[in-house]
C-alpha cells in the first residue's frame, strides 16, 4: 500500500486555515468543537446542518439569521467564509479530503477501458446500468478501502442477483430488483426487465456470480487499483454537496 | 412465465438508445392513438387523454377493481399523472422519480434527491407532475428548476441542467415535452414576480437550442404591451404546464399564466403580452408563429395554462385543424390551430361578472369590476372557473369533457415592490365565508359550440383531479369527493367510483400489459391502479 501523502490537499489547506477563523469567530457561540454552547446551536452533527450544501453554509455564514442571533460574517471576505465552512465540514467527519496516492487519470482510462468498470458501473453519466453509479462512492472513503471492494466484488443484501430456469428450459440471468412471495422481477444485461410468476417457473436461484466480477485481483495490478481507487475520489471529490444524496439508486 | 412486456421495452428502450445517427425517430407520442403505453403527461401529442383501449367498457366497468397501490414516503400530495411505457411506469413525486412493474406496482429503481430549501409559493410544495421519455433515458423537473436526465433502466442521473437562474423566485412543477429531439420545459412562480419562458434542450447533451421568452424585453415585438422599464423582469408569463404538438404543422401549442403582480394592474398598464396567452411556437427554433391572448391585462389569476387540446373536427361543416382551451376566466375557447384565428368562445361557468362578452376577435369586453383596496367581489375566483387539472376530448362522443369551478372571491390590490424571496401577489383573494365551491364535470359539444351536460359534484371544492376518456365510451375522473369515478361517456351517469380515503390533486391515464387494460391515478401520497378481473 502506497505512504502518507507528503502535501496537503487544496481542500485541506483550506479547512487547516479555517480552524483559526472558527475558532476567533464562531467557537464563543457553537462551541470549540462546534457541538453547540449556551448561545448557538450544534453545527457538528446535527443531520439538517451537515446535508446542507457549502453554497448554502457560506450564505449563511455571509447573512447570517437576523432575528436569531446569528450574526453575518460577510465582512471576513469569500475566503476566510469559504475556509470556515471546510474547516465545518471536519468537524462535521464529512471530509473530501482522503489522500490520493495513485494517478487518476489513468484510473479514468483504465475504468472505461481495460478494466471494464464502465460496463456495469457509471461515473458522471457515462457507463452501465446494472450495477451502482459510482460518481460519489469515493467520497470519505480511503483508496485501501475501494480497492478492497473491488477486488471482492462481495455479494451483499443490495446485490442479489438471480438466475431463473423457465418451464421449457430457458435460463434468464439478472439482477434482482423486485420480489414477494409471488413474483420475482429482474433487469436483465440487455436492459430490459422480466417479472416472473414464482408458481409458473421451474425454479429461481439466487446467485451473484455473472453479476459480480471477481478476478480484478489478478485482472489488475496494485498500481492499476490505485489509480482507479484514486480516480473515484478524486471524481467524488468534484462532486458538489447537493450531487451527494444518500444513495443513488435504491430498492 | 416470461411476460413479453419486458422485451417489448428492451426493444423500445434499445431502438432508440441506437438512434443517434438516425433521424428524429418516431418518438412514442407521435402516433397519433394511444393504445397500451401512455408515453407522455397527456398520453399523446394532442392532449387529448383520448385512450384507444377498449377493454374496459360501459357494461363491465362495474366488475373494475384495486390492483396495486404504490406509496410514496417522501413526496407531499402528488400530482403526477404516471408515464407507462413497455410495462414500466414511471412516477415522481417531490424531486424523486421511481420506475415501477406497471403489473405488479413493485418498485424498480428509485432516484432519490432532496427537496431544495429556499424555495417559495409553489415550488416550496415541491409539487411535481411527471417525467418524459425518449429511448432509454426519461426527463423530469426539480423544484428548483433543474432538468434532470435519467437513465430509464437504472434511475442513474446522466445529466443535470440548470435551467432558471437569476431570479430565486423561480421553481419548477411541470412534466416536460419531448419533440424532435429536445426536451422542453418551463417554470412555475408566475405570482411571484419572475421573466416566463420556455426553453429547449438537446435531449442527448443537455444543450440550450433555444429560449423563447414569455414577456419581451423593451424594444422586442410585445414590449409596448408594458410600461418602461425593468417591470419585464417580473412580469410573470410562466409556463407551468405542458404544451402539445402538431407534427404536421410543425408547431408546438403552449399555454402561458397570468402577469405578476397578480392583482395589482396599475403598475403594468397595457395587454401584457404573452401572459395568458396561447403561444404556437416552432420546436426547431422556439420562433413564434402566432399568439392569441384570453385575458388581455389579467387582473385575477387567470393562467391560460390548462392544456390546449389539438382537436381535427367538422367545423361548420368544414374539416378543420382545432386547439380547443377551457380557460381559468369561464370560457371555453376554439381557435384554427394552423392561424391563431379566434373562431369561437362560449361561457361555460353558470356565473361569472369580469366580462360582459367575447367579442368577435376573442377579445373580452369588461365589466368595471377590478381588484381594489377595499375589495371586490369577483367571479370565476382566483383558483379559476377550471385550472390545470386535465380535460379530454372524445372522438367518439365529439364531447370535450373537464372539470369547472363554481366560486367567487373578494379580491384586494395594493401596490407593492417586487422582493425575491416574496410572492408578488399584490395583494390578496379571500373567500367570503358564506359562499360555497362547487365543482361540475361538464361535457362541451365541439360540433354545437354548446354545453352537453353538466354533472354536479359532491364536496367542498378544493380538488383538482383531471378528467380522460375512452373509445368504449367512458370518462373515467376524479371526483370532489375524494372518488375515483367512471362515467358514461355519452349521458354522464355515474356507472363505477372507488374511494381512495384522501383528496385527488391529478389527473388520471389507462395503459395496458398483455392485453390487459388498466386505469391508473394519484390521491394523496398514493398511487392507485385498477383492473378487471
Ligand atoms: C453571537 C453568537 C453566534 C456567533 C458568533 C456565530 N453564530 Fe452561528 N448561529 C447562532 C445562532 C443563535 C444560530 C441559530 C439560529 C436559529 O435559531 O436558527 C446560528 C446558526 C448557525 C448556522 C445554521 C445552523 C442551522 O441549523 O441551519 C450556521 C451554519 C452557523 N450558525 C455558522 C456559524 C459560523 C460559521 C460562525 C462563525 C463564522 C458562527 N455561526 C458564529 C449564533 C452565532
Ligand atoms: C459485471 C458487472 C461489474 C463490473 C464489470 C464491475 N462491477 Fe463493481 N459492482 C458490480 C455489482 C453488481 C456491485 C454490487 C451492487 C452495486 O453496487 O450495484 C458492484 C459493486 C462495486 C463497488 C461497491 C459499491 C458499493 O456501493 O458498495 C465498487 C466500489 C465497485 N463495484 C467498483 C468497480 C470497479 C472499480 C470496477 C472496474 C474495475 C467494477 N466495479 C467492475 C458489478 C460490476
Amino acid at each position: 500500500m502506497a505512504g502518507l501523502p507528503s502535501q496537503l490537499t487544496a481542500q485541506e489547506k483550506l479547512a487547516d486555515a479555517g480552524q483559526q477563523v472558527f475558532a476567533s469567530n464562531c467557537a464563543g457561540c457553537h462551541g470549540a468543537d462546534g457541538h453547540g454552547g449556551e448561545r448557538a446551536p450544534n453545527l457538528a452533527t446535527v443531520r439538517s446542518v451537515i446535508s446542507k450544501s457549502d453554497d448554502d453554509l457560506e450564505s449563511i455564514v455571509k447573512k447570517g439569521l437576523p432575528g436569531l442571533g446569528m450574526p453575518p460574517f460577510a465582512y471576513l471576505g469569500d475566503d476566510k467564509v469559504k475556509s470556515v465552512v471546510a474547516y465545518l465540514r471536519v468537524l462535521q467527519g464529512k471530509t473530501t479530503a482522503t489522500p490520493v496516492t495513485g494517478n487518476s487519470t489513468a484510473g479514468r482510462a483504465l475504468f472505461f477501458g481495460k478494466a471494464q468498470c464502465s460496463n456495469c458501473h457509471m461515473v458522471r453519466g457515462s457507463g452501465g446500468f446494472m450495477a451502482s453509479d459510482l460518481s460519489v462512492y469515493g467520497d470519505g472513503q480511503a483508496s485501501s478501502a475501494i480497492q478492497h471492494a473491488v477486488v471482492t466484488h462481495a455479494p451483499s443484501p443490495t446485490s442479489r442477483g438471480v438466475k431463473v430456469t423457465t418451464k421449457s428450459g430457458e435460463k434468464i440471468l439478472g439482477a434482482l430488483r423486485a420480489e414477494d412471495n409471488f413474483a420475482v422481477t429482474l433487469l436483465s444485461p440487455d436492459g430490459s426487465f422480466h417479472t416472473y410468476d414464482r408458481a409458473k417457473v421451474a425454479a429461481i436461484q439466487y446467485t451473484s456470480e455473472s453479476l459480480l466480477p471477481k478476478d480484478y485481483a489478478s485482472r489488475l495490478s496494485p498500481t492499476e487499483l490505485d489509480d482507479l481507487a484514486s480516480f473515484l475520489i478524486t471524481t467524488a471529490a468534484q462532486a458538489s454537496a447537493t450531487e451527494k444524496p444518500a444513495k443513488r439508486r435504491q430498492r | 412465465m416470461k411476460l413479453t412486456y419486458a422485451s417489448l421495452l428492451a426493444a423500445s428502450l434499445m431502438a432508440a438508445a441506437c438512434s443517434a445517427q438516425k433521424p428524429p425517430h418516431a418518438s412514442p407520442p407521435a402516433k397519433p392513438t394511444l393504445r397500451e403505453d401512455w408515453p407522455t403527461y397527456n398520453g399523446d401529442y394532442t392532449g387529448r387523454r383520448y385512450s384507444s383501449l377498449t377493454q374496459v367498457t360501459p357494461e363491465n366497468v362495474h366488475a373494475l377493481r384495486a390492483q396495486w397501490v404504490f406509496h410514496s414516503r417522501n413526496a407531499g400530495v402528488l400530482q403526477v399523472t404516471p408515464v407507462v411505457v413497455a410495462g414500466v411506469m414511471f412516477v415522481t413525486g417531490s424531486n424523486d422519480a421511481y420506475a415501477l412493474d406497471a403489473v405488479t406496482g413493485k418498485t424498480l429503481w428509485h432516484h432519490a434527491r432532496p427537496i431544495s430549501d429556499g424555495l417559495i409559493d409553489d415550488a416550496s410544495g415541491h409539487i411535481n407532475r411527471g417525467v418524459a421519455v425518449l429511448g432509454s433515458q426519461i426527463y423530469m423537473e426539480t423544484d428548483n428548476a433543474h432538468l434532470l436526465c435519467l437513465d430509464a433502466r437504472s434511475g442513474n442521473l446522466l445529466w443535470d441542467v440548470a435551467y432558471a437562474t437569476g431570479n430565486r423566485n423561480y421553481g419548477a412543477t411541470s412534466a416536460p415535452l419531448v419533440v424532435k429531439g429536445k426536451v422542453l420545459v418551463g417554470t412555475s412562480g408566475g405570482d411571484d414576480g419572475v421573466r416566463g419562458f420556455i426553453a429547449a434542450f438537446d435531449a442527448q447533451t443537455g444543450k440550450e437550442a433555444w429560449r423563447f421568452w414569455t414577456i419581451p424585453a423593451p424594444g422586442e415585438p410585445g414590449s409596448e404591451t408594458w410600461p418602461k422599464g425593468d417591470i419585464y423582469l417580473h412580469g410573470g408569463g410562466t409556463t407551468w404546464m405542458p404544451g402539445t404538438y402538431d407534427p404536421e404543422l410543425n408547431t408546438i401549442f403552449w399555454g402561458t399564466g397570468n402577469p405578476s403582480p397578480d392583482f395589482d394592474g396599475s403598475v403594468r398598464e397595457g395587454d401584457n403580452l404573452y401572459t395568458n396567452c396561447l403561444l404556437a411556437l416552432d420546436p426547431d427554433t422556439g420562433k413564434l408563429k402566432w399568439h392569441f391572448q384570453f385575458t388581455p391585462h389579467d387582473v385575477n389569476d387567470f393562467d391560460s395554462t390548462e392544456t390546449p387540446v389539438l382537436v381535427d373536427a367538422l367545423y361548420q361543416g368544414k374539416p378543420r385543424k382545432l386547439l380547443i382551451q377551457a380557460n381559468r376566466n369561464g370560457f371555453i375557447y376554439t381557435l384554427d390551430r394552423t392561424t391563431g384565428e379566434f373562431l369561437s368562445a362560449k361561457q361555460f361557468s353558470l356565473f361569472q361578472n369580469w366580462a360582459k362578452e367575447i367579442d368577435a376577435k376573442g377579445r373580452p369586453v369588461r365589466t368595471a369590476l377590478v381588484p381594489n383596496v377595499e375589495g371586490a367581489r369577483m367571479c370565476p375566483s382566483y383558483a379559476g372557473a377550471t385550472n390545470w387539472y386535465s380535460p379530454s376530448y372524445n372522438e367518439r362522443t365529439h364531447l370535450f369533457y373537464f372539470m369547472a369551478l363554481e366560486d367567487c372571491t373578494v379580491f384586494t390590490a395594493k401596490t407593492e415592490p417586487f422582493e425575491e424571496g416574496k410572492a408578488y401577489y399584490s395583494t390578496g383573494a379571500k373567500h367570503l365565508p358564506t359562499e360555497e365551491m362547487k365543482k361540475y364535470l361538464v361535457a362541451y359539444d365541439v360540433r354545437r359550440n354548446e354545453i352537453a351536460w353538466r354533472s354536479p359534484q359532491v364536496g367542498e371544492g378544493h380538488s383538482s383531479a383531471g378528467v380522460m376518456s375512452t373509445a368504449s365510451g367512458l370518462v373515467a375522473f376524479g371526483d370532489d369527493a375524494q372518488e375515483f369515478e367512471v362515467v358514461n361517456a355519452t349521458t354522464g351517469a355515474p356507472l363505477w367510483h372507488f374511494n381512495v380515503g384522501q383528496p385527488i390533486h391529478a389527473s388520471p391515464m389507462s395503459y395496458a400489459v398483455e392485453g390487459k387494460q388498466y386505469f391508473a391515478v394519484a390521491a394523496g401520497s398514493d398511487l392507485f391502479t385498477f383492473a378487471l378481473p
